[in-house]
C-alpha cells in the first residue's frame, strides 16, 4: 500500500482511480483511514463477494509460515513498516484488479503469499500500453 | 493466460466507511485499480 501512494500522483496523472478493498470491517476500516489519512475509497468487502468473484483464494498454513515468508516477513518489520495486525481471516491473500475505462478487466493479480502484490510500476505499465494503443 | 483478463468486470455495489455506496459504473471512462488489503491491522 505505501508503495501505491508513493506513486499518488503517476495514478493522478495517468487518471488511474484507486479503491482499496477490506475484509476487515468497518470500525477497523474506519479506525485505519483516520490512522493513515487514506484519501482512496476504502470500501467493505467483509463477506469476500468480490474477492471471491475475482477467484482469489486463501493462502495455505505453509504459505503463511515457510521460512521465506517468515524472512520477507522479517524484513519488512525491519524496514519500520510492519505487516499489520492480522485481521479476522489470517489466510487471506491480497489481489488487484485493474480495469479500463471500457470496464475490461486489463491486470489481475492474485497474491500467492502473504506479501507478494504486484509493483506499481507493473500495473502503471498495463495502463501506459493500452493508452499508446488506443492513440 | 489469466481468465479474467480480457472479461467484462465484476459489476459491485460496495460501501465505503462512511456508508457511502460505491459501484463499478462510478467509475466508468476511467481506469480503476481494486486493491484487495489483505489485513488493516
Amino acid at each position: 500500500m505505501s508503495q501505491l501512494r508513493h506513486q499518488q500522483e503517476r495514478l493522478n496523472d495517468l487518471d488511474v482511480r484507486v479503491k482499496i478493498l477490506t475484509f476487515d470491517g468497518d470500525v477497523l476500516g474506519a479506525k485505519y483511514v483516520e490512522k493513515t489519512g487514506l484519501t482512496w475509497p476504502l470500501l467493505s468487502d467483509v463477506d469476500q463477494s468480490l474477492y471471491q468473484a475475482y477467484g482469489f483464494t486463501k493462502a495455505t498454513w505453509w504459505e503463511l509460515s515457510n521460512p521465506l515468508t517468515i524472512w520477507r516477513y522479517l524484513m519488512v518489520i525491519l524496514s519500520g513498516h510492519g505487516p499489520g495486525k492480522p485481521g479476522k481471516d489470517l489466510r487471506q491473500l491480497g489481489g488487484d484488479v485493474l480495469i479500463d475505462p471500457e470496464g475490461i478487466v486489463r491486470m489481475h493479480f492474485a497474491s500467492s503469499g502473504p506479501l507478494e502484490r504486484p509493483s506499481v510500476d507493473s500495473i502503471l505499465s498495463v495502463v501506459e500500453k493500452q493508452q499508446a494503443l488506443r492513440e | 493466460m489469466n481468465s479474467y483478463v480480457g472479461q467484462r468486470a465484476v459489476d459491485f455495489e460496495l460501501n465505503d466507511m462512511q456508508g457511502k455506496p460505491h459501484r463499478l459504473k462510478d467509475d466508468e471512462g476511467h481506469w480503476l485499480l481494486l486493491v484487495f488489503h489483505r489485513h488493516l491491522g
